[in-house]
């Protein structure tokens, strides 16, 4: 960027840039997925889903919706904050608003970006505002994610508007805002658990460690520990450079209601997976076992541990792995049931294309710019401005309880994922390979016993052609002299030009010349010999 | 589309019986003629349903088995289609309006047969399958693998008197036949109706499908969204002006706000 454009810029893109550029490694990396991200994206347009994902006839759907599904929850804090501090009047909670509010907004309009680049017909998305069907799940949440994004932007209109100098509207928002809260808080449950209804009607294709009558309640359970979990991870994140400062003393109290609730959703879990007797032994040995095995350990029995020791829960290093886990575990139970529990039938692997995979994380990426960008602009988590005077930021918002964690436990924590991401790829090309080798050489189709077809055969009835020009006379196309009634064969002529279906109605007379020529009955007859052999009529 | 005053007003149907298939093709030949797809390879024996090929006829579990939409009654597609894209006809076929689908391939993920097929090579693709000739039930004709099938394998009509001839099928010949007409209730009921002498698992046919119709799996949920929405409203705006009023009459009283615990903030799901 040269000096000059730098300086046409508006003030406000600059100073972004110029707090992009502060960013170093993150926002570096960040900058290079969503390039790759981008390129990708033109490519899914130009050359269409089919040369651009690995997605099948047998397999649809595949990582980007696990991706909404994935933003859709993490973005349930949004709700969840909204209402304990607005409706429930927790106003311990009050200074995570803003930042959860936020992650929701993001978290929406990228889902919404997602689902676009994932329609087939990218240029139609809005037929989903005019043409309804009430009846169906993606009816409701297409809904409920309009209605709620423009919810959001409301709730979030005053910390803009304030950003921007503009206070007139302030005092009519105020007043308006609680059936917006409550809306909001209506439709966030309905389509957190939605989307788990999205699957109520695939019983037979999903399979039953995932698949259950119980999916909206535990989908919408499993936001709520995933939506707070958000929020505790980003506050960690966003305090650990000093600039901001937040009290970070509610995060305590915070990951004390994950853990309520994550016990909950694994006690309904667990209680619903026994009870429709899918925990046996022979389920639980499978690849899909092993996976929900994964998911459960990672998602719910680990943060849980965790979660159980008081001074965990009062230390940064304890939350952060507590709400990593729960964040990895939420994610592993979203992909399982989008990817997973689809794989045994019709029995198919998926494994994402690179498009796929850049797209997803150019998408991620950008989320997490935007609200570090947003977060900074909008003065999202304040900046030592209401108590200033307490020394440095960093230890106004940090209470003695939580010291800062030590590099070795970040490095533990990013083992993990980088583990699991290399068990699940091998586990993949495995699968891939052994099904591979099964389907070649293709299984001998067993011998069909024909007896019973081959009585009821009946030749098809005589054809006799409308006479053309010049004609010497009708011709009728027996196909009693023709097929053989013990080893009948039809593609023979049927699949090179004659018309099953063309003289249902009489069709013109062919044109002239056709029928002698050395594709039709010129074929095998020799049409310039004996008139007569065929126009006998 | 067809012109749905001249459908026919009795649902029609298709009625299988894989005891009598040769495996010819004709089936698939008609189907492609009829379609203007290309012309399909019925040496074949273990060809899949695809953008191309709305019909083929397997060699699975020691029959020859055809393979299409099976025009359910109630059918998953047009319930979990957001735009409404496919409907039912009161003449059978289950209809697909390409002008409205938007893509999102719901009723691929969901249809319990695995059928509808996508054209994932075009830029701007559509979802194919079976219509079960609607144009041409609507001029009174019967399907074009109907008319092609030269035993009688496929055999075309309504679907009442289809059945009741499946019944009487089995009835005459129990030992030929399993006692199963499938489809009269699979999925709450199928257009297209097979009956055979090996188990329909073995024909590549779902056996575990519930007998209602799946849409109600859902609507079961979704008929209760608004009365859902309306009850948690009110609730929560109870719980506010509650909570509120408690904060008021503290603040009068000059006492700290009550109920700040960290599990106030949690409702039922
Ligand atoms: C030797 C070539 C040949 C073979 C083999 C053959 N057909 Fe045909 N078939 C014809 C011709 C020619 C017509 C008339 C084409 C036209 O209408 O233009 C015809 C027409 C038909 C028709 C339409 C009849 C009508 O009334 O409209 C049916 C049905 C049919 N064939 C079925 C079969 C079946 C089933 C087989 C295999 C068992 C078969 N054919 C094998 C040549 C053949
Ligand atoms: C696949 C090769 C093949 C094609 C294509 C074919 N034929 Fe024949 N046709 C035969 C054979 C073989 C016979 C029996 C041998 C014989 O009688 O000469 C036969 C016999 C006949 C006969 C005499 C028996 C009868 O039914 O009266 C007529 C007429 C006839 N074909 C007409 C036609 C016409 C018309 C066409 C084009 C629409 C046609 N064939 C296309 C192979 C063919
Ligand atoms: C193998 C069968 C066959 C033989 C042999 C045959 N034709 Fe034909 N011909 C047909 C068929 C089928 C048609 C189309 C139906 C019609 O127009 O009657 C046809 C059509 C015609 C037509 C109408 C215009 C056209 O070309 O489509 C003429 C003229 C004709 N034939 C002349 C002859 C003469 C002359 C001979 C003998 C040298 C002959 N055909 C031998 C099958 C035959």
């Amino acid at each position: 960027m040269t000096a000059t454009t730098w300086r046409e810029l508006p003030a406000a893109v600059r100073s972004q840039v110029a707090v992009a550029r502060r960013w170093g490694f993150w926002g570096t990396l960040a900058a290079a997925f969503v390039a790759i991200g981008a390129v990708a994206t033109v490519q899914r347009f130009a050359l269409g889903l089919g040369r651009t994902t690995n997605l099948t006839d047998h397999f649809p759907w595949g990582l980007w919706i696990g991706l909404d599904f994935l933003g859709i929850g993490l973005a349930a804090a949004g709700f969840t904050i909204v209402a304990s501090v607005h409706i429930f009047h927790v106003h311990r909670f009050e200074p995570i608003v803003r930042p959860a509010l936020l992650t929701a907004f993001i978290g929406y309009v990228l889902v919404m970006v997602v689902l676009v680049v994932d329609l087939g017909r990218p240029d139609r998305f809005w037929h989903a505002l005019f043409m309804w069907n009430p009846h169906s799940v993606m009816f409701e949440i297409t809904w409920c994610l309009i209605l709620y994004s423009t919810v959001l932007a409301f709730e979030f209109a005053p910390v803009a508007l304030q950003r921007f100098g503009i206070t007139a509207p302030l005092p009519l928002l105020r007043k308006i805002a609680l059936p917006f809260i409550l809306a909001g808080v209506v439709l966030s449950t309905l389509h957190q658990s939605s989307f788990g209804s999205l699957y109520l009607i695939v019983p037979g294709r999903l399979h039953p460690l995932w698949y259950s009558p119980l999916l909206p309640v535990l989908f919408f359970m499993s936001c709520l520990a995933a939506g707070l979990s958000t929020v505790v991870f980003l506050c960690l994140h966003v305090t650990r450079y000093g600039r901001r400062r937040l009290p970070v003393a509610v995060l305590p109290d915070l990951a004390k209601v994950v853990a309520v609730v994550l016990a909950l959703y694994g006690l309904v879990r667990l209680q619903d997976l026994a009870d429709r007797g899918v925990l046996r032994a022979g389920t639980l040995g499978s690849y899909e076992g092993l996976m929900f095995a994964g998911e459960f350990l990672i998602g719910v029995v680990a943060p849980l541990a965790v979660l159980a020791l008081p001074r965990a829960r009062r230390q940064r290093a304890g939350l952060y792995a507590a709400s990593t886990l729960v964040l990895m575990g939420f994610a592993a139970n979203r992909m399982n049931t989008v990817v997973t529990g689809l794989e045994s039938w019709p029995h198919t692997t998926y494994f994402p294309s690179w498009q796929e995979i850049a797209i997803s994380l150019g998408i991620a990426a950008l989320g997490c710019t935007l609200f570090a960008l947003a977060a900074r602009y909008f003065g999202v988590i304040p900046e030592g401005a209401d108590d200033p005077g307490q020394g440095s930021a960093e230890q106004a918002a940090l209470p003695a309880g939580l010291p800062l964690p030590r590099r070795r436990h970040f490095a533990l924590l990013a083992l993990i994922p980088t583990a699991l991401l290399v068990a699940s790829l091998y586990a993949t090309s495995v699968l891939e390979e052994t099904a591979e080798t099964g389907q070649s050489p293709p299984p001998p189709a067993p011998p069909v016993d024909l007896a019973r077809g081959l009585a009821a055969f009946e030749f098809p009835r005589d054809v006799t052609f409308e006479r053309g020009d010049g004609s010497p006379g009708a011709v009728t196309f027996r196909h009693l002299s023709h097929v053989d009634a013990r080893a009948p064969e039809c593609a023979s002529c049927h699949a090179a030009g004659f018309s099953l279906l063309g003289r249902e109605r009489g069709g013109p007379a062919p044109a002239a010349g056709v029928m002698h020529d050395d594709r039709q009955c010129g074929r095998c007859h020799d049409a310039a010999q004996d008139c007569g052999f065929c126009h006998a009529g | 589309m067809s012109n749905p005053a001249s459908e026919p007003h009795t649902p029609q149907g298709l009625l299988i019986d894989t005891t009598r298939c040769i495996g010819c093709g004709a089936c698939s030949l008609a189907c492609a003629e009829r379609n203007g797809l290309p012309v399909p390879d019925t040496a074949r024996r273990d060809a899949d349903l695809s953008d191309r090929a709305f019909t083929v006829v397997r060699a699975q579990g020691g029959r020859f088995v055809r393979r299409l939409c099976m025009h359910c009654d109630e059918p998953t597609c047009a319930s979990v289609c957001l735009v409404g894209a496919f409907r039912k006809t009161a003449g059978g076929p289950v209809v697909y309006d390409e002008s409205r689908c938007i893509g999102c391939r719901y009723c691929m993920q969901a249809c319990p047969f695995t059928v509808p097929r996508y054209e994932w090579d075009k830029v701007l693709p559509r979802v194919r399958k079976c219509d079960l000739c609607a144009p041409r039930l609507a001029e009174g004709r019967p399907t074009a693998c109907a008319a092609a099938c030269p035993t009688g394998a496929t055999r075309f009509g309504p679907r009442d008197a289809l059945l009741a001839e499946a019944r009487a099928r089995i009835a005459a010949e129990p030992g030929r036949y399993l006692p199963q007409v499938y489809g009269a209730v699979e999925a709450g009921g199928t257009s297209v109706l097979l009956i055979s002498d090996v188990s329909f698992a073995a024909l590549g046919y779902p056996d575990d499908l519930p007998h209602e119709a799946l849409p109600a799996l859902t609507w079961r949920v979704m008929s209760q969204v608004p009365r859902f929405a309306v009850t948690a409203g009110v609730f929560l705006a109870g719980v506010y002006w509650i909570t509120n009023r408690r904060e008021e009459v503290a603040a009068e009283q000059g006492r700290p706000a009550p109920g700040d615990g960290p599990d106030a903030g949690r409702e039922a799901p």
